[in-house]
């Protein structure tokens, strides 16, 4: 009885421990593709969104093999974000009002809402056809066709 | 460097006048911005990369202007070619992701060029597509564009007034949305932001520096990718043959074309089998028609 509960205890430890110490790292890109293998053009699993909050379960060179929703795949590094911002010539007791500062500072700039109001105040501007180049991309098979007719490669 | 140097001597200055603790300097990198802005009475020296939805939007602004002088090119297929060739360097860039990722398109101009805005787009003028003589100087140009966009070069081309602005509109108030005075405030600093690297991209060019350093970059992306890195050279060489070398955009003045050339010729490099890139130049040629 006792060793049942010590075991319990024990796993009930290790599951918290895993938890408390699991790196996250989040989507730095309007959508990212995980995919089955960590290369280039490897099919793809699941579609993260920006923001959305990865579970990293190993690092592979430049590549993190991730969990999302249930969903274990790879992400490369250029797709998640690794930046924060630095505040510095605060003191001691200024530690609250700092980090609410640089939370402001690392999560307002320019957005959504802020090329809204450009767009009103530059109506010249061609955002729309800007909305039509970026529907402009390869895509994963038509680029792989492309690199072994041209004798072209792919990352190592 | 010099900028590393002044802070290091002024920024203990500053914050010893104004009561400041724990003033350090602060790594400088590519793509990092960084401003000494007065925040609630107080001083602050920030320093952060600039992120990827920032230089997105930046660089969607940017194209928007570009869009406004350019038209845009209906071909359906060779706008398809470029953005087939464009993705073929980008996997071997330093950023093979960006917030909004790499697009590539044509615009109507007799003019050999090609320009890059932050984030991603790409424009190559019909004048520079004809200009080149198979996919490989195509690509030379492209990886180019990738390499200025890769190396934040039009991001460093925004004065450091525009940061500063910026913080102190943004880090005034704590909350994570603008209220509707700093909407208006923020998109006026944008569109300066948009004119600084307009201005460069369009007009006076990047610094002689830059542009070493984006020829240096763009030959390791194509030879990487396994494309013929002295097309590189030879494109340079048609430009001054062509007395075109002398304008604007990827052609300007400064650095001289020479100059480039000199400096491409400081490394060696693989030569690109001929087979293959003879079937390179035909559909290059099947794609341009």
């Amino acid at each position: 009885m006792f060793s049942r509960s010590l075991f319990a205890v024990i796993c009930i430890m290790y599951f918290l421990a895993g938890h408390a110490s699991a790196e996250t790292v989040r989507i730095g890109t309007k959508t990212a593709a995980i995919r089955e293998a960590c290369r280039f053009l490897s099919p793809i699993k699941i579609s993260a969104q920006y923001n959305d909050e990865l579970t990293v379960v190993t690092q592979q060179g430049d590549w993190y093999r991730v969990r999302l929703r249930g969903t274990e795949g790879c992400i490369h590094k250029s797709s998640v974000q690794t930046k924060k911002v630095e505040l510095t010539g605060t003191t001691a007791t200024d530690k609250h009002s700092a980090s609410e500062t640089e939370v402001a500072l690392a999560g307002k700039g320019f957005t959504p809402e802020i090329e809204k109001e450009y767009q009103e105040q530059n109506p010249e501007v061609r955002l729309d056809l800007v909305n039509k180049v970026e529907q402009n991309r390869a895509t994963p098979l038509e680029l792989e066709a492309f690199l072994m007719k041209g004798g072209l490669r792919l990352p190592e | 460097m010099k900028k590393l140097l002044l802070s290091v001597i002024l920024l203990p200055l500053l914050g010893g006048c104004l009561g400041v603790e724990a003033v350090k300097v602060l790594a400088y990198a590519p793509g990092y911005i960084d401003a000494t802005v007065t925040i609630a009475g107080r001083l602050y020296q920030v320093a952060r990369p600039i992120s990827d939805q920032e230089e997105y939007y930046i660089g969607r602004a940017v194209a928007g202007r570009l869009l406004a002088t350019y038209k845009l090119s209906e071909n359906r297929k060779l706008t398809d070619y470029l953005n087939l060739v464009g993705s073929s360097i980008v996997l071997h860039s330093d950023r093979v992701d960006t917030f909004g990722g790499y697009h590539f398109a044509l615009i109507e101009s007799e003019e050999p060029n090609a320009f890059a805005c932050p984030g991603g787009t790409i424009f190559v003028t019909t004048g520079m597509v004809k200009f080149a003589s198979n996919e490989d100087q195509l690509a030379a140009v492209l990886a180019h564009e990738i390499a200025h966009i890769n190396n934040f070069d039009g991001i460093a081309e925004i004065k450091k007034s525009r940061w500063t602005g910026l913080f102190s509109a943004i880090g005034t108030s704590a909350a994570k949305q603008y209220g509707p005075d700093e909407i208006a405030q923020v998109a006026g600093m944008l569109d300066e932001a948009v004119d600084d690297v307009f201005q460069a991209l369009v007009v006076s060019g990047y610094s002689r520096d830059n542009e070493y350093r984006a020829d240096e970059t763009a030959l390791t992306y194509v030879t990487k990718a396994g494309y013929d890195p002295a097309s590189y050279r030879e494109f340079l060489n048609s430009l001054i043959r062509s007395g075109r070398a002398t304008e604007g955009g990827i052609i300007k003045t400064h650095p001289s074309t020479a100059e480039r050339i000199d400096r491409t010729r400081e490394k060696t490099w693989a030569k690109a089998d001929p087979a293959l890139m003879q079937s390179r130049t035909d559909r290059f040629f099947t794609a341009v028609k």
